[in-house]
């Protein structure tokens, strides 16, 4: 119950901050995005949420620090080669940096401070 | 005794969810392998396993919060401070995820119109937060380590039950 109580808190404390974040987007960034471009343009009838989940950023394709050099086709040497690139690239490469950094730290430190 | 063994309880208890919370991470980190759909229902579904994850450790960050400003090992201090960029860049993460949703939420009955500040903070967020959990996950890694040890001396060491 107690966690529970204390996940809910944690939850209250990520919404505020969320929705703290809210005015930088919508209306007021869109306005400005809309100054820079232009007028939008009218949607063709056929360009609905369907049609939306073709557009490569809404895959997730630009997700990841190399996605522009993925093929415009996937494939599954692609996917699993993506795979890999957030495991080993985004998350173990800082991972290994720190941990070497860690490491130096606590060769010139051997006793942790208490 | 009792209060060694509920300690080890609680550190079994952590170990065991944070590697579902690290499985379940990166399957949401791949849409493309997994599909949008899985995506972003995974994503929603990381929301109470993460907090359950932070609440598990709530003691520990109310003890380093309230000694932040006084003397703390810098380790511990820099631990703090990636878990803060750690848990404002997964509220945004999470917030622009929604506001670009496009499989749940409208699954949901709540139409969305992607906006591109939206997404261009969503691709920004989610190439800094693997890097950020790969930091947090070599701060934790003597724990790790020490957590598997544990469970391997468990497993040999014969039951007396």
């Amino acid at each position: 119950m107690k966690t529970l109580r204390r996940a809910f808190l944690i939850l209250v404390a990520g919404c505020a901050l969320g929705a703290a974040m809210l005015p930088l987007g919508g209306s007021a960034w869109a306005g400005r995005e809309r100054d820079r471009r232009g007028p939008p343009r009218r949607a063709a009838p056929a360009d609905t949420v369907e049609q939306g989940t073709r557009r490569p950023q809404m895959q997730g394709r630009r997700i990841g620090l190399f996605s522009h050099f993925r093929a415009p086709s996937p494939s599954r040497l692609a996917d699993t080669y993506r795979l890999i690139q957030v495991g080993v690239i985004q998350m173990g490469v800082p991972a290994g940096l720190t941990l070497l950094v860690l490491g130096l730290a606590r060769r010139k430190r051997p006793r942790a401070a208490p | 005794m009792a209060g060694a063994s509920t300690a080890n309880a609680s550190d079994r208890f952590r170990f065991l969810w944070d590697i579902g919370l690290l499985v379940l991470f990166v399957l949401t980190c791949v849409p493309s392998v997994t599909g949008i759909a899985v995506h972003e229902w995974a994503s929603l579904a990381f929301i109470p396993v993460l907090l359950i994850h932070l609440a598990s450790n709530w003691d520990w960050i109310v003890r380093v919060s309230a000694r932040f400003l006084s003397r703390l090992p810098g380790e511990t201090r820099f631990n703090h401070v990636l878990d803060v960029l750690l848990f404002a860049s997964f509220a945004l993460l999470m917030l622009s995820g929604l506001l670009v949703s496009i499989s749940a939420l409208p699954a949901l009955g709540i139409g969305i119109t992607p906006d591109p500040f939206w997404t261009s903070l969503h691709n920004t967020t989610a190439n800094v937060f693997p890097s950020l959990i790969g930091i947090h996950i070599a701060m934790h890694f003597r724990w790790v380590v020490a957590q598997m040890r544990s469970r391997r001396t468990a497993e040999e060491t014969p039951s007396t039950a």
